[in-house]
């Protein structure tokens, strides 16, 4: 009975949603995929309609009705009160580790990519966290990290250089292997 | 012409004196006249008052001397035992006939002492876990114990405590709500608390699944984990994986479980599950033996946070190898009360200090045991009954309903006080409590229940009206039912009746008798059973030795008699004494209480109070006394090996501890302890202005060589003949108990030391300095080449050692010091005892048998 009534509320979620799409922080490595639409499947007024790794982007989809407490229909919520509201479902369900930000401004090609090799970082939690060092940092438009520890990150070079991510790591004591 | 002493005899009435002083002419008066006064004695200027205290005294010490033979000295002419016989004799009829005994009897009125009224507020509500002692001031001591009439003063000090404690104890009995709180089952995982976080994250813990590395968390290696926030938002500490730990808890850190702090003081059942094994850098193998998993109960200040909260060991539990045990025990938490894990018998470590340990990467390069434990799950609280039994004997059957007064009951709102905690608080919903129709009747009625029931005795109806009048005072203030009644009974707690033991003049009653006993064998208020039948004495003693209460009466007793509660009043020196350690402390103490408990249990003479074929140990114990054979940390009998020095408690390390400092051991000190506490013959005070003898801390110097130099002062030397020998007996142990026959010194031109049974893990700094003589002449010149022949020489006089046991217990029993004329009583009960093979649970059945324990 349950599967049927979850794919009655997908079907119901499909015929009154919106999608809102953003930039999403948290995505570390691959594996980081799986947890959100985990966690994304305990926020029954959103489910993701689209995702892409490789530019770090998330289309959430959802009924504003559900959504949006005290909904009105004639008075409907702008576009920067449902980002809100997402934003706090994802992170109360993501226990803090995604958060959303406004799509880049700069084209890809803009971007420039910086590889910062750490050293052992052979958990989980460990790359997470030397992730999340670098990933909010303003100017950085998207980073990952991979099992050998390599983190790059695609920067706007007016807001933010090498020697910025490397000290942020240092001081979050991540260590750097020097060449 | 008479000689003086004859005169001052005669002079001061007493029969039979002529014959007496002409024996003390003959045989005393050289050695003790003006002129010698040998000992500080002059028996011609001795004054003859029997009613003064001091000369009473010095008076029964002549009767002992000469009674004993050890006066007149061997060396002089030996009076005829029929002489002696006579001389004490007359001293003795004279004594008895002195000594001023209170009509109403020899012991005093005295109050509770603060484990007494612990344990009887605790039996009495049926809060077993209530802690009362530590808000109480702690009590005097007399005559060896602090349950002495002469040493239990009260002070309006000792009143507003007393105050105090019961309004704590009525804030725990009351019901405040109509429904028992539920019981949940909380499992937690020692990952998830903020300290283990950083012993994790740092490398000296790890985390474990299946008895293997927790994929998921890679032991810290060459790089510590970064970043423990991430790894909490990932949920990588909430995987209920298991902790393996190998460092101890310190300063710096401790393991409490901080997800619960009980809100609800009650019974809760805890299950914990540990195991161990041998880490060697990445591998998983078998650990050497079963190691102790510590669980203690932490006590949680204000809101928790930070380390060293009060704690008390709950108990050592076995973690085998490679195989989680699961352990189940009921224990009582108290408000904001936790449970705290420590790795007991591992010895000390760091790993997160990067080559402390000679290894390259925290835990990856580490080889050494590991204890883990899988989880500690807490169930509770648990009600059999609601509203409890507390409630029950305070407010009887009455109902508990909605309050709708205008002035209710105050009371505190109870809240989660504790950061970071799971388990909170159920809404309260309504103020619930008793309001019977005729409060007055109902306040009679259950006064009538509760009075004798904390007075240990029936209650006149004058005394219950008093009490009555109180709550319509306060009703008629305009307070609840629940406050006027509260009001009484905090009245009761705080009242004489509850505090005092109230013994009739001379025969004990039925009520003072069940008291009496239930006091001696269980530190508590008697029950019921015991009330009704207390002169059913053996059935009763039996009965009350078998119940687990008895164990107050060895904890009291034992603390006090051969001072377990000094054990830890001092610490080793950590250069000097490396391997100690608080399990190895805990584990010193709970042998010798096992060891007494085994001597009652099983009615064993009181040779073995020095000298047995068997110990009570466990694994860290018999590695401490170099026995094999034994593993865990569960105390059990076990045989000792033929030429073993152990057996006995002269040799049990508690008892070699709390005679040491933490440096070095005295024969002095040691030499004392043994003749006060268990020969019965406790020295004379060191005279004025003798410097005492100290030890040489560097071991350059024997304490037998500095006291060969303090004998050669004839004013030390007769007293030091009598305290050094079972002291220099007991230089074979150093000052945690362990065997030596060379003293360790930290002087570095000493000799390497072997390392023994010191784990491989503890460094080594001390040395190895002179050889330990553990020779000796008792003043008799009986002479013994060490601690085996000494103790074979002491268990041979049976008689002396059951004697002295029997005075202790008495002491203890009756609350007052064992005066002269008790003599022929206490000499009664150990011949009665003797009679019937001299054991030990015998001996306790004559002491409550005989008069001395029958009458006040």
């Amino acid at each position: 009975m349950k599967p049927l009534l979850l794919l009655f509320s997908l079907i119901a979620l499909h015929l009154h949603a919106d999608e809102s799409k953003h930039r999403l922080i948290g995505l570390s490595e691959p594996s980081r995929e799986q947890d959100l639409r985990e966690q994304v499947k305990t926020m029954p007024e959103v489910d993701v309609a689209a995702f892409n790794f490789d530019t770090a982007e998330v289309t959430l989809r959802y009924d504003p009705a559900k959504l949006m407490p005290g909904y009105n229909p004639k008075k409907p919520p702008g576009p920067e009160a449902i980002t809100r509201r997402l934003e706090d479902l994802l992170r109360a369900a993501s226990n803090g580790t995604f958060t959303l930000a406004p799509l880049s401004a700069l084209p890809a090609d803009k971007l420039q990519k910086i590889e910062i090799q750490c050293g052992l970082l052979d958990c989980k939690g460990c790359r997470f966290g030397a992730y999340i060092t670098i990933a909010k940092l303003d100017g950085v438009e998207r980073a990952t990290i991979n099992e050998s520890a390599l983190l790059t990150a695609w920067i706007d070079p007016a807001k933010t250089n090498r020697e910025a991510l490397e000290a942020a790591l240092k001081k979050g004591r991540v260590e750097l292997k020097t060449p | 012409m008479m000689k003086p002493l004859a005169i001052a005899l005669l002079a001061c009435g007493l029969h039979a004196a002529e014959p007496a002083a002409a024996f003390f002419d003959t045989h005393c008066i050289d050695c003790h006249d003006a002129d010698t006064h040998k000992g500080n004695l002059d028996l011609t200027a001795l004054k003859q008052n029997l009613s003064d205290a001091e000369n009473f005294a010095k008076w029964v010490k002549i009767h002992d001397l000469i009674e004993s033979g050890e006066m007149p000295p061997k060396k002089k002419v030996r009076p005829p035992a029929a002489d002696v016989s006579a001389v004490t004799g007359w001293l003795n009829e004279a004594l008895i006939k002195a000594e001023r005994i209170d009509a109403a009897g020899r012991t005093g009125v005295r109050r509770l002492t603060r484990s007494e009224y612990e344990n009887t507020v605790r039996d009495l509500f049926d809060l077993p876990g209530i802690a009362l002692q530590a808000g109480l001031p702690a009590d005097g001591s007399a005559h060896g114990f602090d349950n002495n009439s002469d040493a239990l003063d009260i002070s309006h000090v000792n009143l507003a405590r007393y105050i105090e404690a019961a309004d704590k104890t009525l804030d725990m009995a009351i019901a405040t709500r109509p429904t028992a709180p539920a019981s949940e089952i909380v499992r937690l995982s020692l990952a998830r608390n903020y300290e283990p976080d950083i012993m994790l994250m740092q490398g000296d813990a790890m985390l474990l699944r299946d008895k293997k590395i927790d994929p998921a968390f890679p032991p810290a290696g060459e790089y510590s984990h970064v970043n423990q926030g991430a790894h909490e938002q990932l949920g990588i500490f909430d995987r209920m994986s298991s902790v393996g730990v190998f460092r101890h808890e310190d300063e710096s850190w401790n393991a409490y479980f901080r997800h619960f702090a009980a809100l609800y003081p009650g019974r809760y059942r805890v299950r914990a599950s540990f195991y161990s094994f041998q880490w060697d850098q990445g591998k998983i193998l078998p650990s050497r033996g079963t190691e102790a998993a510590r669980l203690s109960v932490v006590q949680f200040n204000d809101n928790g946070r930070g380390g060293q909260h009060p704690s008390y060991v709950l108990g050592y539990y076995d973690a085998p190898s490679l195989e989680s045990k699961v352990h189940n025990l009921d224990v009582w938490l108290n408000f904001k009360e936790t449970l705290g894990f420590n790795v007991a018998s591992l010895a000390p470590v760091v790993l997160y200090r990067v080559g402390t340990w000679g290894q390259k990467d925290r835990t990856m390069g580490y080889t050494g045991p590991c204890i883990a434990n899988d989880w500690v799950e807490i169930e509770g609280p648990l009600n059999d009954v609601w509203p409890p039994r507390s409630h029950t004997l305070l407010f009887g059957d009455l109902p508990l309903t909605e309050f709708k007064g205008s002035r209710p009951p105050a009371r505190k709102p109870l809240k989660q006080e504790v950061v970071g905690t799971k388990n909170k608080p159920e809404p309260e919903k309504g103020i619930w409590t008793v309001e019977p129709a005729e409060p007055l009747a109902a306040a009679d009625r259950l006064l009538a229940h509760f009075l004798p029931k904390a007075f240990r005795r029936p209650v006149g109806d004058d005394v219950r009206q008093q009490y009555v009048a109180q709550v319509d005072v306060r009703l008629k203030a305009g307070d609840c039912f629940e406050t006027a009644m509260r009001w009484v009974y905090r009245a009761a707690l705080c009242s004489p009746d509850f505090l005092y033991h109230i013994e009739p003049a001379n025969k004990l009653d039925d009520q003072a008798l069940a008291s009496r006993l239930s006091y001696f064998l269980w530190n508590s208020a008697p029950d019921a059973e015991l009330q009704q039948h207390p002169r059913d004495f053996k059935k009763q003693v039996e009965r009350l030795l078998k119940d687990p209460k008895s164990q107050r009466f060895i904890d009291d007793f034992l603390g006090q008699w051969l001072k377990l509660r000094s054990i830890g009043a001092n610490d080793p020196d950590k250069k000097l004494y490396p391997e100690f350690s608080p399990y190895l402390q805990d584990s010193m103490v709970a042998e010798t209480r096992a060891y007494f408990r085994e001597l009652i249990e099983q009615n064993l003479d009181a040779g073995s109070l020095v000298q047995s074929d068997f110990a009570m140990l466990n694994e860290k114990l018999a590695v401490h006394y170099g026995i094999s054979g034994v593993s865990g940390p569960k105390i059990r009998r076990v045989a000792l090996p033929k030429d073993c020095a152990r057996g006995g408690f002269l040799t049990q390390a508690a008892v070699l501890k709390v005679t040491a400092n933490g440096t070095t051991t005295s024969p002095v000190v040691r030499g004392a302890f043994v003749m006060a506490r268990l020969l019965g013959k406790p020295p004379e005070p060191p005279p004025p202005n003798v410097p005492a003898v100290e030890p040489d801390v560097q071991g350059a110097t024997t304490i037998r060589e500095l006291l060969d130099k303090h004998r050669a002062d004839a004013t030390c030397a007769s007293c030091h003949a009598k305290i050094d020998p079972p002291g220099f007996a007991m230089e074979s142990f150093d000052v945690i108990g362990g065997f030596r026959d060379r003293y360790r010194s930290l002087n570095e031109k000493g000799d390497p030391a072997p390392r023994g049974s010191i784990d491989p893990k503890i460094a080594i700094s001390f040395k190895l300095g002179p050889k330990v003589d553990a020779s000796g002449q008792f003043a008799d010149e009986r002479k013994f080449g060490g601690i085996a022949d000494f103790k074979s020489m002491l268990a041979a006089d049976k008689h002396q050692l059951l004697r002295n046991l029997a005075q202790q217990l008495v002491i203890y029993a009756t609350g007052r010091d064992v005066a002269f004329s008790d003599r022929a009583a206490l000499n009664d009960i150990v011949a009665r005892t003797e009679k019937q093979g001299g054991g030990i649970r015998t001996l306790l059945h004559e002491i409550v048998l005989s008069p001395l324990f029958q009458t006040r």
